[in-house]
Protein backbone atom coordinates (compact mmCIF):
# COMPACT_ATOMS: atom_id res chain seq x y z
CA UNK A 1 0.00 0.00 0.00
CA UNK A 2 1.25 3.48 -0.89
CA UNK A 3 0.43 6.60 1.12
CA UNK A 4 -0.38 10.23 0.48
CA UNK A 5 -1.97 13.12 2.32
CA UNK A 6 -4.40 15.80 1.20
CA UNK A 7 -5.98 18.89 2.71
CA UNK A 8 -8.00 21.85 1.52
CA UNK A 9 -6.41 25.19 0.76
CA UNK A 10 -8.57 26.77 3.46
CA UNK A 11 -7.18 24.38 6.09
CA UNK A 12 -3.65 24.90 4.76
CA UNK A 13 -4.04 28.64 5.32
CA UNK A 14 -5.47 28.15 8.82
CA UNK A 15 -2.66 25.83 9.87
CA UNK A 16 0.09 27.95 8.34
CA UNK A 17 -1.13 30.98 10.27
CA UNK A 18 -0.39 29.01 13.43
CA UNK A 19 2.67 26.99 12.40
CA UNK A 20 4.70 29.53 10.38
CA UNK A 21 5.25 32.09 13.13
CA UNK A 22 6.34 35.67 12.58
CA UNK A 23 9.18 35.19 15.08
CA UNK A 24 10.58 32.34 12.96
CA UNK A 25 10.38 29.69 15.70
CA UNK A 26 8.97 26.20 15.20
CA UNK A 27 5.44 25.49 16.35
CA UNK A 28 3.12 22.50 16.44
CA UNK A 29 -0.50 21.45 16.56
CA UNK A 30 -2.73 18.40 16.15
CA UNK A 31 -5.37 17.75 13.52
CA UNK A 32 -7.76 14.95 12.70
CA UNK A 33 -7.72 12.96 9.47
CA UNK A 34 -10.03 10.57 7.65
CA UNK A 35 -9.03 7.76 5.30
CA UNK A 36 -9.57 7.65 1.55
CA UNK A 37 -8.70 4.11 0.45
CA UNK A 38 -7.98 3.49 -3.21
CA UNK A 39 -6.94 0.17 -4.69
CA UNK A 40 -3.25 0.89 -4.18
CA UNK A 41 -3.05 4.07 -2.13
CA UNK A 42 -4.29 5.23 1.26
CA UNK A 43 -4.71 8.98 1.49
CA UNK A 44 -5.00 10.75 4.83
CA UNK A 45 -7.53 13.56 4.35
CA UNK A 46 -6.67 16.12 6.99
CA UNK A 47 -9.78 17.74 8.46
CA UNK A 48 -10.27 19.84 11.56
CA UNK A 49 -7.25 21.35 13.29
CA UNK A 50 -7.06 21.08 17.09
CA UNK A 51 -5.14 24.18 18.16
CA UNK A 52 -3.39 24.26 21.52
CA UNK A 53 -4.98 26.01 24.48
CA UNK A 54 -2.95 28.09 26.92
CA UNK A 55 -0.12 26.13 28.49
CA UNK A 56 -0.62 23.06 26.31
CA UNK A 57 2.43 23.66 24.13
CA UNK A 58 5.74 25.44 24.62
CA UNK A 59 7.78 27.32 22.04
CA UNK A 60 11.49 27.57 22.70
CA UNK A 61 13.14 27.67 19.29
CA UNK A 62 11.73 24.19 18.87
CA UNK A 63 8.28 23.27 20.19
CA UNK A 64 6.97 20.70 22.68
CA UNK A 65 3.57 19.84 24.13
CA UNK A 66 1.95 18.70 27.34
CA UNK A 67 0.41 15.21 27.57
CA UNK A 68 -3.01 16.77 28.19
CA UNK A 69 -2.92 18.43 24.74
CA UNK A 70 -2.25 15.08 23.06
CA UNK A 71 -5.01 13.40 25.10
CA UNK A 72 -7.52 16.15 24.30
CA UNK A 73 -6.75 15.93 20.58
CA UNK A 74 -6.85 12.13 20.74
CA UNK A 75 -10.27 12.19 22.41
CA UNK A 76 -11.51 14.54 19.70
CA UNK A 77 -10.27 12.23 16.93
CA UNK A 78 -11.62 9.11 18.62
CA UNK A 79 -15.06 10.68 19.21
CA UNK A 80 -15.22 11.60 15.52
CA UNK A 81 -14.15 8.12 14.39
CA UNK A 82 -11.13 9.78 12.79
CA UNK A 83 -7.35 9.52 12.99
CA UNK A 84 -4.88 11.88 14.60
CA UNK A 85 -2.13 13.90 12.91
CA UNK A 86 0.75 15.69 14.62
CA UNK A 87 2.01 18.68 12.68
CA UNK A 88 5.02 20.90 13.19
CA UNK A 89 6.99 23.47 11.24
CA UNK A 90 10.53 23.87 9.94
CA UNK A 91 10.46 27.62 9.25
CA UNK A 92 13.90 27.66 7.67
CA UNK A 93 13.21 24.68 5.45
CA UNK A 94 12.46 24.47 1.75
CA UNK A 95 10.65 21.59 0.04
CA UNK A 96 10.05 18.09 1.40
CA UNK A 97 11.48 17.86 4.94
CA UNK A 98 13.34 15.09 6.68
CA UNK A 99 12.98 14.41 10.39
CA UNK A 100 15.40 15.22 13.20
CA UNK A 101 15.91 12.67 16.04
CA UNK A 102 13.64 14.87 18.22
CA UNK A 103 10.94 14.85 15.52
CA UNK A 104 11.15 11.07 15.28
CA UNK A 105 10.99 10.56 19.03
CA UNK A 106 8.04 12.92 19.46
CA UNK A 107 5.97 11.12 16.85
CA UNK A 108 7.09 7.58 17.71
CA UNK A 109 6.23 8.06 21.41
CA UNK A 110 2.58 8.71 20.53
CA UNK A 111 2.11 6.25 17.67
CA UNK A 112 0.99 3.25 19.75
CA UNK A 113 -1.58 5.09 21.85
CA UNK A 114 -2.97 6.78 18.76
CA UNK A 115 -3.46 3.45 16.97
CA UNK A 116 -5.12 1.87 20.00
CA UNK A 117 -7.48 4.79 20.61
CA UNK A 118 -8.49 5.52 17.02
CA UNK A 119 -7.77 2.32 15.08
CA UNK A 120 -5.88 4.48 12.60
CA UNK A 121 -2.12 5.16 12.44
CA UNK A 122 -0.62 8.44 13.60
CA UNK A 123 0.17 10.74 10.66
CA UNK A 124 3.11 13.09 11.08
CA UNK A 125 3.32 16.24 8.97
CA UNK A 126 5.89 19.01 8.59
CA UNK A 127 5.45 22.34 6.87
CA UNK A 128 8.54 24.08 5.54
CA UNK A 129 9.06 27.82 5.39
CA UNK A 130 8.09 27.90 1.70
CA UNK A 131 4.74 26.23 2.48
CA UNK A 132 5.75 22.77 1.24
CA UNK A 133 4.34 19.89 3.25
CA UNK A 134 5.84 16.50 3.96
CA UNK A 135 4.13 13.61 5.69
CA UNK A 136 4.50 10.05 6.91
CA UNK A 137 2.29 7.33 8.35
CA UNK A 138 3.43 5.56 11.53
CA UNK A 139 2.76 1.87 11.12
CA UNK A 140 3.34 -0.96 13.51
CA UNK A 141 6.01 -3.34 12.26
CA UNK A 142 7.90 -6.29 13.72
CA UNK A 143 10.41 -3.99 15.39
CA UNK A 144 7.98 -1.39 16.71
CA UNK A 145 6.52 1.73 15.14
CA UNK A 146 8.23 3.12 12.07
CA UNK A 147 7.35 5.85 9.58
CA UNK A 148 6.24 5.04 6.04
CA UNK A 149 6.90 8.11 3.93
CA UNK A 150 3.96 9.49 1.99
CA UNK A 151 4.52 9.98 -1.73
CA UNK A 152 2.97 13.43 -1.81
CA UNK A 153 0.86 15.98 -0.01
CA UNK A 154 -1.70 17.81 -2.14
CA UNK A 155 -3.35 21.06 -1.12
CA UNK A 156 -6.65 21.37 -2.97
CA UNK A 157 -8.41 24.65 -3.58
CA UNK A 158 -8.64 27.00 -6.49
CA UNK A 159 -5.03 25.98 -7.05
CA UNK A 160 -3.69 22.43 -6.78
CA UNK A 161 -0.32 22.54 -5.01
CA UNK A 162 1.49 19.27 -4.51
CA UNK A 163 4.64 18.58 -2.51
CA UNK A 164 6.48 15.44 -3.56
CA UNK A 165 8.69 13.03 -1.69
CA UNK A 166 11.58 13.03 -4.17
CA UNK A 167 12.89 9.80 -2.72
CA UNK A 168 9.68 7.93 -3.57
CA UNK A 169 8.49 10.01 -6.55
CA UNK A 170 11.55 11.60 -8.15
CA UNK A 171 11.05 14.37 -10.69
CA UNK A 172 10.95 12.68 -14.12
CA UNK A 173 13.65 13.77 -16.51
CA UNK A 174 12.33 15.77 -19.45
CA UNK A 175 14.19 14.86 -22.63
CA UNK A 176 14.47 16.73 -25.91
CA UNK A 177 10.86 16.00 -26.80
CA UNK A 178 9.66 18.33 -24.04
CA UNK A 179 12.02 21.26 -24.63
CA UNK A 180 9.31 23.57 -25.95
CA UNK A 181 6.83 22.54 -23.24
CA UNK A 182 9.31 23.06 -20.40
CA UNK A 183 10.33 26.44 -21.79
CA UNK A 184 6.70 27.59 -21.38
CA UNK A 185 6.57 27.19 -17.62
CA UNK A 186 9.91 25.95 -16.33
CA UNK A 187 11.33 22.70 -15.01
CA UNK A 188 9.74 22.98 -11.55
CA UNK A 189 6.20 23.34 -12.93
CA UNK A 190 6.85 20.55 -15.44
CA UNK A 191 8.08 18.24 -12.67
CA UNK A 192 4.96 18.99 -10.59
CA UNK A 193 2.66 18.39 -13.56
CA UNK A 194 4.38 15.23 -14.72
CA UNK A 195 4.23 13.54 -11.32
CA UNK A 196 0.46 13.87 -10.93
CA UNK A 197 -1.45 10.62 -11.38
CA UNK A 198 -4.26 11.66 -13.73
CA UNK A 199 -7.37 9.58 -14.37
CA UNK A 200 -9.44 9.99 -17.55
CA UNK A 201 -12.93 8.66 -16.92
CA UNK A 202 -14.47 8.03 -20.32
CA UNK A 203 -12.41 7.21 -23.40
CA UNK A 204 -14.77 8.60 -26.02
CA UNK A 205 -14.40 11.68 -28.17
CA UNK A 206 -13.42 14.15 -25.43
CA UNK A 207 -11.61 11.60 -23.26
CA UNK A 208 -9.39 10.33 -26.06
CA UNK A 209 -8.24 13.86 -26.89
CA UNK A 210 -7.72 14.78 -23.24
CA UNK A 211 -5.61 11.66 -22.77
CA UNK A 212 -3.56 12.45 -25.89
CA UNK A 213 -2.82 15.94 -24.54
CA UNK A 214 -1.82 14.55 -21.14
CA UNK A 215 0.52 12.01 -22.73
CA UNK A 216 2.21 14.65 -24.85
CA UNK A 217 2.51 16.93 -21.82
CA UNK A 218 4.72 14.26 -20.26
CA UNK A 219 2.32 13.12 -17.54
CA UNK A 220 3.88 9.82 -16.45
CA UNK A 221 0.96 8.01 -14.83
CA UNK A 222 -2.40 8.05 -16.64
CA UNK A 223 -5.34 5.77 -15.84
CA UNK A 224 -7.93 5.34 -18.60
CA UNK A 225 -11.34 4.05 -17.52
CA UNK A 226 -14.24 3.10 -19.79
CA UNK A 227 -16.36 -0.07 -19.98
CA UNK A 228 -17.45 0.50 -23.56
CA UNK A 229 -16.37 -0.88 -26.93
CA UNK A 230 -15.52 1.07 -30.06
CA UNK A 231 -18.62 1.26 -32.29
CA UNK A 232 -18.91 2.30 -35.92
CA UNK A 233 -20.60 5.58 -34.97
CA UNK A 234 -17.60 6.50 -32.74
CA UNK A 235 -15.16 6.60 -35.65
CA UNK A 236 -15.88 10.21 -36.62
CA UNK A 237 -14.73 11.43 -33.18
CA UNK A 238 -12.68 8.95 -31.17
CA UNK A 239 -9.01 9.71 -31.63
CA UNK A 240 -6.92 6.72 -32.78
CA UNK A 241 -9.95 4.41 -33.25
CA UNK A 242 -10.31 2.99 -36.76
CA UNK A 243 -12.63 0.56 -38.52
CA UNK A 244 -10.48 -2.39 -37.51
CA UNK A 245 -10.99 -1.47 -33.80
CA UNK A 246 -14.78 -1.84 -33.85
CA UNK A 247 -15.73 -4.21 -31.04
CA UNK A 248 -12.51 -3.67 -29.08
CA UNK A 249 -12.41 -2.00 -25.66
CA UNK A 250 -11.93 1.76 -26.10
CA UNK A 251 -9.37 1.93 -23.31
CA UNK A 252 -7.06 -0.63 -24.92
CA UNK A 253 -7.19 1.09 -28.30
CA UNK A 254 -6.35 4.38 -26.64
CA UNK A 255 -3.66 3.00 -24.36
CA UNK A 256 -1.85 1.40 -27.28
CA UNK A 257 -1.75 4.75 -29.09
CA UNK A 258 -0.72 6.77 -26.03
CA UNK A 259 2.30 4.57 -25.44
CA UNK A 260 3.60 5.97 -28.75
CA UNK A 261 2.41 9.54 -28.17
CA UNK A 262 3.77 9.85 -24.63
CA UNK A 263 6.79 12.05 -24.09
CA UNK A 264 7.43 10.58 -20.62
CA UNK A 265 10.65 8.60 -20.37
CA UNK A 266 8.82 5.68 -18.74
CA UNK A 267 5.07 6.15 -19.22
CA UNK A 268 2.76 4.21 -16.89
CA UNK A 269 -0.55 4.15 -18.78
CA UNK A 270 -3.23 1.87 -17.36
CA UNK A 271 -6.41 0.74 -19.04
CA UNK A 272 -9.44 -0.19 -16.94
CA UNK A 273 -12.56 -1.70 -18.53
CA UNK A 274 -14.57 -0.78 -15.46
CA UNK A 275 -17.03 1.98 -14.82
CA UNK A 276 -16.30 4.51 -12.07
CA UNK A 277 -19.66 3.54 -10.52
CA UNK A 278 -18.48 -0.04 -10.04
CA UNK A 279 -16.78 -0.55 -6.69
CA UNK A 280 -13.39 -1.54 -8.11
CA UNK A 281 -13.47 1.31 -10.64
CA UNK A 282 -14.40 3.81 -7.95
CA UNK A 283 -11.46 2.74 -5.81
CA UNK A 284 -9.09 2.87 -8.81
CA UNK A 285 -10.17 6.48 -9.30
CA UNK A 286 -9.22 7.20 -5.67
CA UNK A 287 -5.59 6.35 -6.54
CA UNK A 288 -5.51 9.44 -8.78
CA UNK A 289 -4.60 13.04 -7.90
CA UNK A 290 -6.80 14.61 -10.59
CA UNK A 291 -9.69 13.15 -12.60
CA UNK A 292 -11.11 14.15 -15.96
CA UNK A 293 -14.85 13.50 -16.21
CA UNK A 294 -15.36 12.67 -19.89
CA UNK A 295 -18.74 11.02 -19.36
CA UNK A 296 -22.21 12.27 -20.16
CA UNK A 297 -24.35 10.25 -17.78
CA UNK A 298 -25.75 11.30 -14.37
CA UNK A 299 -24.61 8.31 -12.28
CA UNK A 300 -20.86 8.55 -13.00
CA UNK A 301 -21.02 12.33 -12.69
CA UNK A 302 -22.64 11.97 -9.26
CA UNK A 303 -19.86 9.56 -8.24
CA UNK A 304 -17.17 11.94 -9.52
CA UNK A 305 -18.80 14.86 -7.73
CA UNK A 306 -18.55 12.95 -4.47
CA UNK A 307 -14.90 12.10 -5.16
CA UNK A 308 -14.08 15.77 -5.81
CA UNK A 309 -15.29 16.93 -2.40
CA UNK A 310 -15.22 13.91 -0.10
CA UNK A 311 -11.85 12.63 -1.32
CA UNK A 312 -10.24 15.96 -2.31
CA UNK A 313 -9.49 14.89 -5.89
CA UNK A 314 -10.30 17.75 -8.30
CA UNK A 315 -12.53 16.71 -11.21
CA UNK A 316 -12.19 18.45 -14.56
CA UNK A 317 -15.52 18.23 -16.39
CA UNK A 318 -17.20 19.62 -19.45
CA UNK A 319 -19.96 19.01 -21.95
CA UNK A 320 -21.36 19.84 -25.37
CA UNK A 321 -24.91 20.82 -26.33
CA UNK A 322 -25.77 21.03 -30.03
CA UNK A 323 -29.01 22.69 -31.09
CA UNK A 324 -29.80 20.84 -34.27
CA UNK A 325 -32.70 22.07 -36.40
CA UNK A 326 -34.68 20.55 -39.23
CA UNK A 327 -32.66 22.65 -41.66
CA UNK A 328 -29.08 23.03 -40.56
CA UNK A 329 -27.80 23.79 -37.08
CA UNK A 330 -29.12 26.55 -34.82
CA UNK A 331 -26.09 26.63 -32.62
CA UNK A 332 -23.97 24.81 -30.09
CA UNK A 333 -22.21 25.56 -26.86
CA UNK A 334 -19.76 23.75 -24.71
CA UNK A 335 -18.41 24.12 -21.22
CA UNK A 336 -15.37 23.26 -19.14
CA UNK A 337 -14.90 23.68 -15.39
CA UNK A 338 -13.34 22.03 -12.37
CA UNK A 339 -15.22 20.68 -9.36
CA UNK A 340 -13.45 20.63 -6.01
CA UNK A 341 -13.06 22.58 -2.78
CA UNK A 342 -13.29 26.29 -3.46
CA UNK A 343 -15.13 25.71 -6.74
CA UNK A 344 -18.70 25.03 -7.82
CA UNK A 345 -19.75 21.39 -7.78
CA UNK A 346 -21.16 19.46 -10.71
CA UNK A 347 -24.62 19.28 -9.13
CA UNK A 348 -24.80 23.06 -8.59
CA UNK A 349 -23.44 23.53 -12.13
CA UNK A 350 -26.42 21.36 -13.25
CA UNK A 351 -24.05 19.08 -15.12
CA UNK A 352 -26.26 16.20 -14.01
CA UNK A 353 -29.74 15.75 -12.59
CA UNK A 354 -29.68 13.73 -9.33
CA UNK A 355 -33.27 12.76 -10.10
CA UNK A 356 -32.00 10.68 -13.05
CA UNK A 357 -29.28 8.77 -11.19
CA UNK A 358 -31.67 6.05 -10.00
CA UNK A 359 -33.10 5.68 -13.52
CA UNK A 360 -29.57 4.99 -14.76
CA UNK A 361 -28.93 2.52 -11.91
CA UNK A 362 -32.08 0.68 -13.03
CA UNK A 363 -30.77 0.47 -16.60
CA UNK A 364 -33.49 2.67 -18.02
CA UNK A 365 -31.06 5.10 -19.67
CA UNK A 366 -29.79 2.19 -21.79
CA UNK A 367 -33.37 1.22 -22.76
CA UNK A 368 -34.17 2.73 -26.20
CA UNK A 369 -37.89 2.60 -25.44
CA UNK A 370 -37.44 4.60 -22.26
CA UNK A 371 -35.30 7.17 -24.07
CA UNK A 372 -37.90 7.49 -26.83
CA UNK A 373 -40.52 8.24 -24.20
CA UNK A 374 -38.60 11.29 -22.93
CA UNK A 375 -39.46 14.78 -24.25
CA UNK A 376 -37.83 15.52 -27.61
CA UNK A 377 -35.66 18.27 -26.19
CA UNK A 378 -34.48 16.17 -23.22
CA UNK A 379 -30.68 16.16 -22.89
CA UNK A 380 -30.60 12.36 -22.94
CA UNK A 381 -32.19 12.29 -26.40
CA UNK A 382 -29.49 14.56 -27.80
CA UNK A 383 -26.57 12.57 -29.12
CA UNK A 384 -25.23 14.89 -31.79
CA UNK A 385 -21.52 15.54 -31.67
CA UNK A 386 -18.76 16.70 -33.99
CA UNK A 387 -14.99 16.05 -33.81
CA UNK A 388 -13.91 19.73 -33.78
CA UNK A 389 -16.40 20.47 -30.99
CA UNK A 390 -15.00 17.62 -28.88
CA UNK A 391 -11.50 18.85 -29.71
CA UNK A 392 -12.34 22.30 -28.38
CA UNK A 393 -13.97 20.97 -25.20
CA UNK A 394 -10.97 18.71 -24.59
CA UNK A 395 -8.59 21.63 -25.01
CA UNK A 396 -10.64 23.81 -22.62
CA UNK A 397 -10.60 21.02 -20.06
CA UNK A 398 -6.84 20.46 -20.36
CA UNK A 399 -6.25 24.21 -20.12
CA UNK A 400 -8.39 24.36 -16.96
CA UNK A 401 -6.19 21.57 -15.55
CA UNK A 402 -2.92 23.28 -16.50
CA UNK A 403 -4.11 26.59 -15.07
CA UNK A 404 -5.06 24.91 -11.77
CA UNK A 405 -1.54 23.45 -11.42
CA UNK A 406 0.74 26.01 -13.08
CA UNK A 407 -1.25 29.14 -12.16
CA UNK A 408 0.11 31.43 -14.91
CA UNK A 409 0.55 34.95 -13.59
CA UNK A 410 -0.65 33.65 -10.23
CA UNK A 411 -4.13 32.89 -11.60
CA UNK A 412 -5.28 29.33 -10.93
CA UNK A 413 -9.02 29.78 -11.40
CA UNK A 414 -10.87 31.89 -13.95
CA UNK A 415 -14.19 30.17 -13.28
CA UNK A 416 -16.08 27.84 -15.55
CA UNK A 417 -15.89 28.49 -19.29
CA UNK A 418 -18.83 28.43 -21.69
CA UNK A 419 -18.23 28.89 -25.42
CA UNK A 420 -21.15 29.76 -27.68
CA UNK A 421 -20.21 28.50 -31.11
CA UNK A 422 -22.68 30.39 -33.32
CA UNK A 423 -21.82 33.77 -31.76
CA UNK A 424 -18.14 33.05 -31.14
CA UNK A 425 -18.67 34.23 -27.57
CA UNK A 426 -16.71 33.01 -24.56
CA UNK A 427 -18.46 33.39 -21.21
CA UNK A 428 -17.27 32.83 -17.66
CA UNK A 429 -19.10 31.38 -14.66
CA UNK A 430 -17.82 32.56 -11.28
CA UNK A 431 -20.74 31.44 -9.14
CA UNK A 432 -20.21 29.37 -6.00
CA UNK A 433 -22.20 26.38 -4.87
CA UNK A 434 -25.71 26.92 -3.49
CA UNK A 435 -25.71 27.71 0.21
CA UNK A 436 -27.47 24.40 0.93
CA UNK A 437 -25.03 22.36 -1.21
CA UNK A 438 -24.17 19.14 0.58
CA UNK A 439 -20.98 18.49 -1.38
CA UNK A 440 -19.23 21.70 -0.38
CA UNK A 441 -20.25 21.35 3.27
CA UNK A 442 -21.13 18.02 4.88
CA UNK A 443 -19.13 15.76 2.51
CA UNK A 444 -15.92 17.75 2.22
CA UNK A 445 -12.77 15.79 3.27
CA UNK A 446 -14.92 13.00 4.79
CA UNK A 447 -13.36 10.37 2.51
CA UNK A 448 -14.53 6.83 3.20
CA UNK A 449 -16.62 8.24 6.07
CA UNK A 450 -18.79 10.40 3.82
CA UNK A 451 -21.46 7.74 4.30
CA UNK A 452 -22.65 7.89 0.69
CA UNK A 453 -22.92 4.65 -1.29
CA UNK A 454 -22.56 5.68 -4.94
CA UNK A 455 -21.41 2.40 -6.46
CA UNK A 456 -23.42 -0.62 -7.56
CA UNK A 457 -23.94 -3.19 -10.28
CA UNK A 458 -23.65 -1.65 -13.74
CA UNK A 459 -25.51 -3.97 -16.07
CA UNK A 460 -24.41 -2.22 -19.28
CA UNK A 461 -20.74 -2.36 -18.25
CA UNK A 462 -21.00 -6.06 -17.40
CA UNK A 463 -22.75 -6.76 -20.71
CA UNK A 464 -20.12 -4.86 -22.69
CA UNK A 465 -17.25 -6.78 -21.11
CA UNK A 466 -19.05 -10.10 -21.62
CA UNK A 467 -19.71 -9.28 -25.28
CA UNK A 468 -16.02 -8.58 -25.84
CA UNK A 469 -14.99 -11.80 -24.11
CA UNK A 470 -17.50 -13.76 -26.16
CA UNK A 471 -16.29 -12.07 -29.35
CA UNK A 472 -12.68 -12.90 -28.49
CA UNK A 473 -13.50 -16.53 -27.70
CA UNK A 474 -15.42 -17.06 -30.91
CA UNK A 475 -12.68 -15.56 -33.14
CA UNK B 1 -28.78 6.73 4.26
CA UNK B 2 -30.68 4.63 1.77
CA UNK B 3 -33.71 2.49 2.50
CA UNK B 4 -33.52 2.62 6.32
CA UNK B 5 -33.41 6.42 6.31
CA UNK B 6 -36.32 6.62 3.84
CA UNK B 7 -38.33 4.22 6.04
CA UNK B 8 -37.51 6.19 9.18
CA UNK B 9 -38.74 9.43 7.68
CA UNK B 10 -41.89 7.73 6.40
CA UNK B 11 -42.61 6.44 9.91
CA UNK B 12 -42.05 9.94 11.30
CA UNK B 13 -44.78 11.05 8.88
CA UNK B 14 -47.10 8.42 10.30
CA UNK B 15 -46.94 5.71 7.64
CA UNK B 16 -46.93 1.98 8.46
CA UNK B 17 -43.78 0.93 6.62
CA UNK B 18 -42.52 -2.52 5.68
CA UNK B 19 -38.84 -2.74 4.77
CA UNK B 20 -38.17 -5.60 2.37
CA UNK B 21 -34.39 -5.30 2.21
CA UNK B 22 -32.33 -4.24 -0.82
CA UNK B 23 -33.67 -0.74 -0.30
CA UNK B 24 -37.28 -1.73 -1.07
CA UNK B 25 -39.94 -0.25 1.20
CA UNK B 26 -43.75 -0.31 0.95
CA UNK B 27 -46.70 1.06 2.86
CA UNK B 28 -50.46 1.46 2.54
CA UNK B 29 -51.55 4.85 1.21
CA UNK B 30 -54.85 6.60 0.61
CA UNK B 31 -54.81 8.55 -2.66
CA UNK B 32 -55.38 12.19 -1.61
CA UNK B 33 -55.92 13.81 -5.04
CA UNK B 34 -57.07 13.22 -8.59
CA UNK B 35 -59.74 10.98 -10.10
CA UNK B 36 -59.02 8.15 -7.66
CA UNK B 37 -59.11 10.22 -4.48
CA UNK B 38 -59.90 8.18 -1.40
CA UNK B 39 -58.81 4.78 -2.85
CA UNK B 40 -56.51 2.71 -0.64
CA UNK B 41 -53.48 1.37 -2.48
CA UNK B 42 -49.98 0.24 -1.57
CA UNK B 43 -46.97 2.32 -2.58
CA UNK B 44 -43.49 0.85 -2.90
CA UNK B 45 -40.11 2.43 -3.52
CA UNK B 46 -36.72 1.09 -4.48
CA UNK B 47 -34.68 3.54 -2.46
CA UNK B 48 -31.21 4.31 -3.81
CA UNK B 49 -28.37 3.44 -1.41
CA UNK B 50 -27.28 7.08 -1.32
CA UNK B 51 -30.71 8.53 -0.47
CA UNK B 52 -31.24 11.39 0.27
CA UNK B 53 -28.40 12.51 -2.01
CA UNK B 54 -30.39 10.99 -4.91
CA UNK B 55 -34.14 10.22 -4.79
CA UNK B 56 -36.05 7.13 -5.89
CA UNK B 57 -36.84 6.93 -9.59
CA UNK B 58 -40.57 6.92 -8.98
CA UNK B 59 -43.35 5.05 -7.12
CA UNK B 60 -44.30 1.40 -7.50
CA UNK B 61 -48.03 0.92 -7.24
CA UNK B 62 -50.45 -1.91 -6.51
CA UNK B 63 -53.12 -2.35 -7.82
CA UNK B 64 -51.34 -1.83 -11.15
CA UNK B 65 -52.67 1.61 -12.01
CA UNK B 66 -51.50 3.09 -15.30
CA UNK B 67 -50.27 6.67 -15.58
CA UNK B 68 -51.53 8.73 -18.54
CA UNK B 69 -48.01 9.96 -19.38
CA UNK B 70 -46.63 6.45 -19.87
CA UNK B 71 -43.19 5.25 -18.71
CA UNK B 72 -44.85 2.45 -16.72
CA UNK B 73 -42.65 -0.62 -16.21
CA UNK B 74 -42.64 -3.94 -14.36
CA UNK B 75 -41.90 -3.40 -10.66
CA UNK B 76 -39.49 -5.33 -8.41
CA UNK B 77 -42.29 -6.02 -5.89
CA UNK B 78 -43.85 -8.89 -7.83
CA UNK B 79 -46.97 -9.46 -9.89
CA UNK B 80 -49.80 -6.98 -9.50
CA UNK B 81 -47.36 -4.08 -9.21
CA UNK B 82 -46.21 -1.50 -11.74
CA UNK B 83 -43.38 1.05 -11.56
CA UNK B 84 -43.96 4.64 -12.65
CA UNK B 85 -40.57 5.97 -13.72
CA UNK B 86 -40.91 9.65 -12.80
CA UNK B 87 -37.59 11.32 -11.93
CA UNK B 88 -37.97 14.17 -9.43
CA UNK B 89 -36.97 17.41 -11.19
CA UNK B 90 -34.80 19.83 -9.22
CA UNK B 91 -34.11 17.49 -6.29
CA UNK B 92 -30.81 19.24 -5.52
CA UNK B 93 -32.56 22.51 -4.70
CA UNK B 94 -34.98 20.92 -2.22
CA UNK B 95 -34.46 19.91 1.42
CA UNK B 96 -34.08 16.30 0.18
CA UNK B 97 -36.62 14.88 2.63
CA UNK B 98 -39.25 12.18 2.24
CA UNK B 99 -41.92 14.81 2.99
CA UNK B 100 -40.79 16.71 -0.11
CA UNK B 101 -40.59 13.51 -2.14
CA UNK B 102 -44.16 12.56 -1.18
CA UNK B 103 -45.34 15.95 -2.45
CA UNK B 104 -43.94 14.86 -5.84
CA UNK B 105 -45.84 11.55 -5.53
CA UNK B 106 -49.07 13.40 -4.74
CA UNK B 107 -48.52 15.56 -7.82
CA UNK B 108 -48.20 12.40 -9.97
CA UNK B 109 -51.48 11.02 -8.66
CA UNK B 110 -53.11 14.35 -9.30
CA UNK B 111 -52.43 13.71 -12.99
CA UNK B 112 -54.51 10.51 -13.18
Amino acid sequence: MRFSTALTAALDTEMNEHLLREDGQEDLCFAIWRPSRGRERLTALVGDVVLPEDGERHVHGNASFEPRYFLRALAHASADGAGLALLHSHPGGIGWQGMSPDDINAERRHAAQTLVATGLPLVGMTVAGDGSWSSRVWRRTEDGYNPDGCESVRVVGQRLCSSYNDRLVPAPAADGRLVRTVSAWGERAQADLARLHVGVIGAGSVGSMVAEALARLGIVKITLMDHDSVQLHNLDRCLHATRSDVGRAKVHVLRHALLSSSTAAEPDIRASELSVVEDEGFHSALDCDVLFSCVDRPWPRAALNLIAYAHLIPVVDGGIMIEAALRGMRGAHWRAHIAGPGRRCLECLEQYDPGLVQAEREGLLDDPEYIRGLPEDHALRRNENVFPFSMNVASFEVLQFIRMVVAPGGLADVGGEDYQFALGRHLRDYKACREECWYATRFQARGDQAGVAVTGNHAAAQAARLARRTRTTSQ
Amino acid sequence: MGGPEFARQLRDLGYQVTEQGDGNVRFPWEIPVGSRVGELITLGFTVPPDFPVTPPGGPCVTPALQHPHGAVHPAPFGSGWVYWSRPFPGWASTDRTVRTYMAHVRHLFGQI
